[in-house]
C-alpha cells in the first residue's frame, strides 16, 4: 500500500528536470515536497499522475504502475488553476467528478454538497466560476480534485494565493481527509505548513533528492542544534569549542548552532560559571533553517 | 466510452443553451422562412392585380393575332404579371399618351405599319420596370405574329410555315437510368446542393470544434482534464459533442426551408423520388463521415497551438484544404465518371462529396462505394487519435516550456546568489 518511484528520469531537451529519483510515500502519509522553484517538483508530481511519462524508472501505486491504475484513484490540484468559467459551480464539480470517477449522479452530488458545506461555499452553488473571488475559486478547485474521493490526492502548491483564514480552512479539510484515511502529497514554499501538515518530507534540490524522511529526520538532517542564551556576561569560551559558533547576538540573547557531537549541558554549565544565565535553550533546526542549509550549499 | 459521451454532453449542453447560439438560431430561422414568405406574399399581390396595357394597332392587323398568339402561349408558361390588353383606336392616342405620362394607365403598345415589312411597335410607359416586364411579356408573341405575316408575304404553304414557327424538340436521355431524361435537371440541383451543405457545413462549424479544442488550454482547465481522462477521450468527445451542435443548427434551419421551398420544385422531388434508398442512406452517411472528418482536422491543428493568437497562422492552410475539396467536387460534378473523380471519390478528404456526385449523377461500381466508405472511417479514426495524442503532446510541450524557462531562469538564478555570498564573505 505505498506509492512508489524508482529511479525515476525525465529530461526536456538538454534540461534534466529529474534525475534519478527513488521515493516512497506509504498509504495514509501526508507528505511534503518541498524545493524552490524549478527544482523539479511540478514534474514529478505530472509524472505519478501520468500526465508525463518518465525516460527511465517505474512509478506504482499498490504495486501497479501508474499508466495503469484507474484515474478514479487520483486527485490533482495542479498549480496552474483553471476552470471553466462560465459553468455554474455545481455543474462544473458533477462534470469534474463524474470524469474523475465512476460515481452515480446522486452519490457525487452528496459528496459535492457536503463539500461545499465544509468550505462555505453553498451559496454559490449557481454561480458561475468566473463571478467567484480568487480564493473562493481556488477552493471550488480543491473540491474538484478530492469530491470522488480519491485515495490519493495530490495538491501542487495548494496554499498559494490564499487569505489567511481560508488557508486555515483548507489546512483543516486537510488533516480532515487525512483522518479518512486519504493519502496526501503535497508541494509547498510555506515550510511552516509543510511542518505542521506533513508527517513525512522530501526536499528536491536541482533535480534530485536532497532528503527525505520524517519531519524528525529531516530536522536532524543537518546534524546541528540551536542553543538559545541569555546572559549579560561575555561569551568568549564559544570561540575555543570546536564545533559551536555565534550566530547572532541581539542584546543579551545569543544563539549559537552547535554540532552533533557537543552537548549543549557543557555550554550551559560553562555559561554558569561566567555568571548568571536567565534563559537557556536547546532547539532543533527548523524546517526552513534545513532547507535554506540544503539550498544554499 | 463513457467518458466521451460526458465530454460530449457537456460540449453540446453548454453550447446548445447558451442565450446567443438559441438567438441566432432562431433569427436565422425567421430570415430563411421569412424572408421567403414576404418575398412570394409581394409577388403574389402584385401578379393579382391586372395591368391595363392600351393597345393602338394603327395597321390594324396585328392587335388580335397578337392576344391569340398570347392566349395560346399562356397554357404552358406562368406569366409575370397579369396583363390586360386593351385595344384603343388611334384617334385617342394623344390622351391616352398624357394619361400614360401621369402614372394614370400602366402602358400603351403603338403599332404602326401596314404589313411585316414597315412594321414597327412602341412601348409607352412612365416606369423603367413596367417597361421590362412588358418587353419580356410580350416580346415573344409580336415577333411570332409579326414573322407569321412576313413568311405569309412569301406565300409559303402553312404546313412549311408550322414548320418554321415550332420551336425545335431536344430530347435527352440519361442512360442507366431507367426513368430518363426528365429528372437529370432535379438530380444536377440535388448534387449541387449537397456540396454547398456539406461545405458550408464544415465552415460554418468545423472552426468551432477549433476553438473548443483550445478552450481547455486558454482556460487552464486543460491540466485537470488530461490527469482525469485521456487526451484522445477529450478530443473525441468534443469532436462529437460540438459536431452535432452544428448539425442540430442545420437541422433546424434546413427542415423548415426544406419543405417551404419543395413545393414549387416538380423537378427536385420527381429526382429525389427516382433515387434508391441506399442512396439516401449513404448521404446520411457520407454527410456525417465527411463533416467529423473534417472538424476531426480542425480539432487536430487547434491541438497544435496553446494560444488563440496563433490560431489565425495555422487557419489558412485548414481554409485551402476546404476550398481544395470543394473545387474537386465541382469538377467531378462535371464529369462524374472520369479519372479524376473515381480517384477523388476513394480519396478520404474528397469521397464525401465526390462519391454523392458519382452515386446521384453517375453509378459507380459497389467496390468503389465500400472502399471510399472504408477509407473515410479508417482517416477519420486516424485523425482523431492523431489529434489526441498531438493533445497530450501538446499539453507535455506548453508544460515543458514552461518548466524549461524557469528551470533554466531558477538555476542561472541560484548560480548568481552563489557568486554574490561569496564575494559578501
Amino acid at each position: 500500500m505505498k506509492l512508489e518511484l524508482t529511479s525515476i528520469t525525465k529530461r526536456f531537451g538538454r534540461v534534466t528536470a529529474v534525475d534519478d529519483i527513488s521515493l516512497q510515500v506509504h498509504a495514509g502519509d501526508v507528505f511534503g515536497f518541498m524545493g524552490s522553484n524549478g527544482a523539479g517538483k511540478t514534474t514529478m508530481i505530472r509524472m505519478i499522475l501520468n500526465i508525463l511519462q518518465p525516460d527511465s524508472g517505474v512509478i506504482c501505486w499498490k504495486g501497479q504502475n501508474v499508466h495503469l491504475v484507474d484515474r478514479s484513484c487520483f486527485g490533482y490540484l495542479p498549480e496552474e488553476r483553471g476552470l471553466y468559467p462560465k459553468m455554474p459551480v455545481m455543474d462544473q464539480l458533477l462534470y469534474l467528478t463524474q470524469l474523475h470517477g465512476n460515481h452515480r449522479p446522486k452519490d457525487a452530488k452528496k459528496h459535492i454538497e457536503q463539500w461545499l458545506q465544509r468550505l462555505d461555499l453553498v451559496a454559490h452553488k449557481r454561480t458561475p466560476v468566473e463571478k467567484l473571488s480568487k480564493g473562493n475559486q481556488q477552493k471550488v478547485q480543491f473540491i474538484a480534485a478530492v469530491a470522488h474521493r480519491p485515495e490519493l490526492v495530490i495538491l501542487d502548491e495548494p496554499f498559494s494565493g490564499l487569505d489567511p483564514v481560508n488557508v486555515q480552512v483548507l489546512q483543516q479539510s486537510l488533516s480532515y481527509l487525512s483522518e479518512q484515511g486519504t493519502t496526501l502529497i503535497f508541494s509547498s514554499h510555506r515550510l511552516e505548513q509543510v511542518e505542521h501538515l506533513c508527517n513525512r518530507v522530501a526536499l528536491i534540490h536541482r533535480a534530485r533528492i536532497a532528503l527525505q524522511g520524517s519531519i524528525q529526520e529531516a530536522k536532524q538532517w543537518a546534524g546541528v542544534k540551536t542553543v538559545r542564551l541569555a546572559t549579560p556576561n561575555p561569551l568568549d569560551f564559544v570561540e575555543s569549542l570546536p564545533g559551536a559558533s555565534i550566530q547572532d547576538r541581539v542584546g543579551e540573547m545569543t544563539e549559537l548552532q552547535i554540532q552533533k557531537g557537543l552537548n549543549p549541558q557543557d555550554i550551559l554549565r560553562m555559561a554558569l560559571q561566567q555568571g548568571q544565565v536567565m534563559h537557556f535553550e536547546v532547539c532543533e533546526l527548523s524546517l526552513e533553517d534545513v532547507y535554506l542549509k540544503v539550498v544554499g550549499e | 466510452m463513457n467518458k466521451v459521451f460526458t465530454i460530449a454532453w457537456r460540449e453540446y449542453r453548454v453550447r446548445v443553451t447558451s442565450p446567443l447560439y438559441v438567438a441566432l438560431t432562431l433569427v436565422m430561422v425567421a430570415l430563411l422562412v421569412g424572408v421567403p414568405i414576404l418575398v412570394s406574399m409581394v409577388v403574389a399581390s402584385d401578379a393579382l392585380e391586372p395591368v391595363d396595357l392600351y393597345v393602338v394597332d394603327k395597321g390594324g392587323w396585328v392587335s388580335s393575332q397578337l392576344q391569340e398568339q398570347r392566349n395560346s402561349a399562356k397554357a404552358d408558361q406562368v406569366p409575370l404579371l397579369n396583363l390586360r390588353l386593351r385595344e384603343a383606336s388611334p384617334v385617342r392616342f394623344e390622351t391616352l399618351l398624357k394619361q400614360a405620362e401621369v402614372g394614370e394607365i400602366a402602358g400603351i403598345l403603338l403599332l404602326e405599319g401596314q404589313g411585316a415589312e414597315d412594321f414597327s411597335a412602341t412601348f409607352f410607359s412612365s416606369s423603367a420596370v413596367s417597361l421590362a416586364q412588358l418587353k419580356a411579356e410580350l416580346q415573344q408573341p409580336l415577333n411570332q405574329v409579326v414573322r407569321r405575316a412576313a413568311l405569309a408575304e412569301h406565300n409559303l404553304e402553312p404546313a412549311a410555315l408550322q414548320q418554321f414557327l415550332s420551336p425545335l424538340q431536344v430530347h435527352y436521355t440519361h442512360l442507366g437510368r431507367s426513368d430518363g431524361a426528365e429528372k437529370s435537371n432535379g438530380l444536377v440541383f440535388i448534387a449541387g446542393v449537397f456540396n454547398l451543405l456539406m461545405y458550408s457545413a464544415i465552415l460554418l462549424y468545423a472552426s468551432m470544434t477549433f476553438q473548443g479544442v483550445l478552450e481547455e488550454k486558454s482556460s487552464r482547465v486543460m491540466e485537470v482534464m488530461v490527469a482525469a481522462v485521456k487526451p484522445v477521450y477529450l478530443i473525441t468527445g468534443k469532436i462529437i459533442g460540438i459536431g452535432c451542435v452544428g448539425l442540430t443548427q442545420m437541422a433546424i434551419w434546413v427542415l423548415p426551408y426544406a419543405v417551404l421551398i419543395s413545393l414549387p420544385l416538380g423537378q427536385v422531388t420527381d429526382a429525389l423520388n427516382s433515387l434508391e434508398w441506399y442512396v439516401f442512406a449513404l448521404m446520411f452517411t457520407y454527410f456525417l463521415l465527411g463533416y467529423f472528418l473534417y472538424s476531426s482536422i480542425y480539432a487536430a491543428v487547434a491541438s497544435t497551438i496553446s494560444r488563440i493568437e496563433d490560431s489565425q497562422a495555422v487557419m489558412a492552410p485548414l481554409t485551402i484544404t476546404v476550398l481544395l475539396g470543394y473545387m474537386v467536387a465541382l469538377f467531378a460534378f462535371f464529369n462524374p465518371e472520369g479519372d479524376m473523380a473515381t480517384a477523388a471519390s476513394i480519396f478520404p478528404l474528397f469521397s464525401p462529396t465526390v462519391m454523392l456526385m458519382r452515386l446521384i449523377l453517375g453509378d459507380p461500381p459497389t467496390w468503389q462505394i465500400a472502399l471510399s466508405l472504408l477509407f473515410l472511417l479508417i482517416a477519420t479514426l486516424l485523425v482523431v487519435w492523431a489529434s489526441g495524442w498531438i493533445y497530450g503532446k501538446g499539453v507535455l510541450r506548453y508544460g515543458a516550456r514552461l518548466r524549461l524557462r524557469s528551470l533554466l531562469a531558477s538555476s542561472e538564478g541560484n548560480a548568481a546568489d552563489g557568486k554574490q555570498v561569496r564575494i559578501e564573505s
